[in-house]
């Protein structure tokens, strides 16, 4: 209980929040009709989401040498109906504030840093928690000459989960871009990353007698990815990237490999009307798999596709509509082990 | 504790504004004194050498009247050769450093005018401040002349033509065709660089509403892998040991201990969001504002000076009349 009030103390300072300088705001509010708002399987009951969102940005610091701003953003979602009968409706309200920072240290050499700070409040929706989550990022950027930015980052993260039974998870991360940027409208990334998971729950391991029992030492995993990006912005904006996950656990059952996919579009269409498309997908093949006889080899791979399409129209500088749907699948890849939404929306937004 | 370092972070960020505006002008300013003495010295060397070279012809000329100096006129001669390679190299490097002084000047003119505009936001909201009005009005000053020099810099072609004393009305004519030539050119720089605006101004229209649309993404994890699927009993199951949801429930692993949920720490899965930031573009819209104005400013002071010479021509005709 202490804990909910100093989220939702938390939730609310972060809202109150205006960075000061120049900025921008946006604020949107939607309405949708989800067809399984619950993630539930195998039956759905749809339901109407109403959704608020405000952008916000700002420039703390602007100089030729470096520059310091915050963003700030804020969401609510509020269920129509309960999510089993007698039960209240339910909310989501989510908060983050992010300062960032970046200093031109030399000809060739670009210092960054930021810092984030998020609150995700959750009442009476089992598929979505409660967390407080907190991230630090230093990179450092060098120009190499032709075209080519060799970039190191390292990040910090940390995860309170309000849910005592949800694993408490920090997070470090060592990483490595080579980018090749021709010109502006043109890039293409290639990088690598190591990530040390600490889940601070206890681990799995196997018994001396085949059985699954729990270890005194923490669940530890170390998560390597390679991926390679492409970004165009000519005629249209273009994101895509695909990368290889590689990771290893100390606890059984989550070693995986897992295939991630990612593209992003958005472009002017006709009669001022401006399309954003964006989907993801992954698979991932576990090892093993834990079954009443102990562990075997997996059969099985999960697998995630999540799309977005949205077109809105400008009506004048302030304000535009939009109109999006969006399909997620998540889940095992066979049997039942998964589930399926469909969400139509409308939107209106407001540009400050 | 887990945010106690965060908050500090934030902190050390928020201080930024704490450091001094006018340290990037003052920088600019102490580049540009270092390249101005260096082009100083390099003039004191030419000047110098030069002299070296009329004494040295000085000498050649009285040598080739006599005949009987054969091999002090051919050390002579060797001598005012690597005078005029010397005089190659000083040449090549004031001009390399004349383009470092108007690439310096650029810069000092971007400096000032983001200070300028700073300081008009800084008294907009503080209200009329003495000390900063008039930080403001030496920053125009040193503006303005900067301004000058890069006009007169980039005109210097037009420059060149002037109406000498001994030109006729055919000359002059020539000359008028020239210019407007030039003015036609500026016109189609002119097109060029509003066609870019315009590209680059739907371009940040786009970018800013991709930002907006992942951002919502992203702050409701929606684009997160689920880790759970919640079953019709309302049990929360978790995908991760790999098992399909009948197998584990058959397992029993589905305790709520082991439920990890749609988590914010799925940091492998990241979204397009940074990489389509509009913060590099706003900086490439106001540098093609600021050419655009420079464009305007040359192709006006063209007309002008078309003008004159249309006018001089008139006189002209007027007097052989």
């Amino acid at each position: 209980m202490k804990g909910k009030m100093v989220q939702l103390l938390l939730t609310g300072c972060l809202a109150a929040v205006v960075p000061s300088g120049a900025g921008a705001m946006q604020a949107v509010a939607g309405l949708e009709y989800d067809d399984n708002p619950f993630e539930t399987y195998p039956g759905r009951r749809g339901g109407w989401v109403s959704r608020f969102f405000l952008d916000n940005a700002g420039q703390l610091l602007d100089q030729s040498w470096g520059w310091v701003q915050v963003k700030h953003q804020w969401g609510f979602k509020r269920y129509w109906r309960g999510e089993r009968e007698m039960v209240r409706r339910g909310t989501v309200m989510a908060s983050e504030l992010e300062v960032e920072g970046l200093v031109q240290a030399h000809d060739r050499l670009l210092l960054s840093g930021s810092t984030s700070l998020k609150v995700k409040n959750v009442t009476q929706i089992s598929s979505e928690q409660s967390y407080l989550h907190g991230g630090l990022r230093a990179g450092a950027h060098a120009a190499l000459g032709l075209g080519w930015t060799c970039a190191l980052r390292y990040r910090r993260t940390g995860d309170d989960p309000r849910e005592d039974e949800l694993a408490d998870l920090g997070l470090q991360e060592l990483g490595t871009d080579f980018v090749y940027q021709p010109n502006r409208r043109a890039q293409i990334r290639l990088g690598a990353a190591w990530r040390w998971l600490d889940y601070g729950r206890p681990a799995r391991v196997q018994g001396s007698e085949g059985a699954v029992m729990f270890s005194n030492r923490d669940q530890r995993d170390l998560e390597r990815e390679l991926r390679l990006g492409l970004n165009l912005s000519r005629w249209m904006l273009v994101d895509a990237g695909y990368a290889v996950v590689d990771n290893r656990s100390n606890s059984l059952g989550y070693d995986y490999q897992a295939h991630q996919f990612e593209l992003l579009l958005s472009r002017h269409l006709r009669y001022g009307v401006d399309g954003q498309f964006y989907v993801t997908a992954q698979r991932r093949r576990y090892h093993e798999q834990i079954t009443p006889e102990g562990p075997k080899v997996a059969d099985q791979e999960y697998a995630q596709t999540l799309l977005f399409a949205k077109l809105s129209r400008q009506l004048n500088d302030l304000y535009s509509v939009g109109a999006h749907y969006s399909y997620s699948r998540n889940g095992s890849r066979h049997e039942q082990g998964f589930f399926r939404k469909h969400i139509y929306g409308v939107s209106f937004n407001v540009s400050f | 504790m887990k945010t106690t370092w965060i908050i500090l972070w934030t902190l050390a960020l928020g201080l930024g504004p704490a450091f001094g505006a006018e340290g990037p002008i003052r920088d600019l300013q102490a580049r540009q004194a270092r390249l101005g003495a260096a082009v100083a010295g390099l003039v004191g060397q030419r000047a110098q050498v030069v002299r070296r070279a009329d004494r040295l012809s000085a000498q050649i000329d009285s040598l080739k009247l006599d005949a009987a100096e054969g091999e002090e006129l051919q050390q002579a001669l060797r001598s005012s050769l690597a005078l005029v390679e010397t005089l190659v190299q000083i040449d090549a490097r004031l001009d390399s450093l004349s383009g470092a002084q108007e690439e310096l000047r650029e810069q000092l003119r971007l400096a000032y005018e983001w200070e300028i505009g700073r300081l008009i936001q800084t008294l907009g909201k503080a209200g009329p401040d003495r000390d900063l009005v008039l930080q403001l009005m030496l920053f125009q000053e040193a503006r303005e002349a900067l301004g000058d020099q890069v006009d007169q810099g980039r005109l210097r072609y037009a420059e060149e033509l002037s109406i000498n004393p001994e030109d006729g009305p055919a000359e002059i004519a020539q000359k008028i065709e020239l210019m407007e030539d030039m003015a036609g050119h500026l016109r189609e720089e002119a097109a060029r660089a509003a066609s870019s605006l315009d590209r680059l101004e739907e371009e940040w229209q786009l970018r800013n509403q991709v930002r907006v649309f992942t951002s919502q993404i992203s702050l409701f994890d929606e684009h997160l892998p689920e880790r759970q699927v919640v079953s019709e009993s309302g049990t929360a199951l978790e995908l991760a040991p790999g098992a399909s949801i009948k197998a584990a429930e058959d397992a029993g692993l589905s305790s709520p201990a082991e439920a990890g949920g749609r988590h914010s720490a799925s940091a492998s899965q990241r979204l397009a969001l940074e990489r389509f930031s509009a913060d590099d573009l706003r900086l490439e819209i106001k540098k093609l504002k600021a050419h655009q104005r420079e464009i305007r400013q040359m192709e006006t002071l063209l007309r002008e000076r078309i003008q004159t010479f249309r006018l001089r021509m008139g006189a002209s005709l007027e007097g052989r009349e």
